[in-house]
């Protein structure tokens, strides 16, 4: 479980920091929204927002574990 | 998979970025899709896939083209060489029966791959299951 929440915190920041040095590089507002005709950059916002996604809703789940420990019924979680 | 291998195989040779510009490529072309492919194999949970998903994978690649030739055709811009039918090598693919034939081979490919990816995943998983 931790293996997998590093991994896909590697990869979001991987996806996520190429397409901003790829903005940065540009440098201006036209040829910023004109990068995003690439497949390479389509693609890797896919797999951030994909990964930023599957992060929230796997947090989501610990946290609901956690007050489920809290509660005087047995845990759901295992 | 689509973008390391097509950059890889197609547009590295044209393209020679240094300095923070060979960060981001590399970023974008290797290191992103790479780790994708270790955490679907590795990592992602759904473990049943069914046989016509390959298919499906390929639809977003061929509506990209699809999109990316009729906008070239209006406009005159092409994000990449292989795209655009009317321009010799290097500029372009040369006819409108070389883009076809590219695009028909590619996406056989892809489609080859996408089965060779669940069948390693299946395999990734089994051990998996006989490790626990």
């Amino acid at each position: 479980m931790r293996i997998t929440s590093i991994f896909r915190w590697s990869l979001f920041v991987s996806a996520l920091s190429g397409i901003l040095l790829q903005l940065f590089l540009v440098g201006n507002v036209c040829g910023a929204l004109n990068i995003f005709s690439y497949y390479t950059i389509q693609t890797n916002l896919f797999v951030a927002i994909v990964i930023a996604l599957e992060i929230a809703v796997d947090s989501r789940r610990a946290g609901d574990c956690k007050i489920l420990e809290y509660s005087p019924e047995e845990s759901l979680c295992g | 998979m689509v973008t390391a291998v097509i950059y890889h195989f197609f547009l590295s040779t044209f393209y020679k970025p240094s300095g923070l510009a060979l960060l981001a490529n590399i970023l974008l072309h290797y290191v992103t899709p790479l780790m994708m492919l270790i955490y679907w194999i590795f990592f992602e949970k759904k473990v049943r896939y069914r046989s016509f998903y390959p298919l499906v994978w390929a639809l977003y690649p061929l509506f990209y083209a699809l999109v990316s030739i009729v906008r070239g055709m209006m406009t005159g811009f092409y994000p990449y060489w292989f795209l655009n039918p009317g321009a010799p090598y290097p500029s372009g693919i040369g006819s409108v029966w070389n883009l076809l034939l590219f695009i028909i081979v590619i996406a056989s490919l892809f489609v080859v791959a996408g089965y060779l990816l669940i069948f390693l995943k299946k395999l990734s998983s089994r051990k998996l299951k006989i490790g626990e």
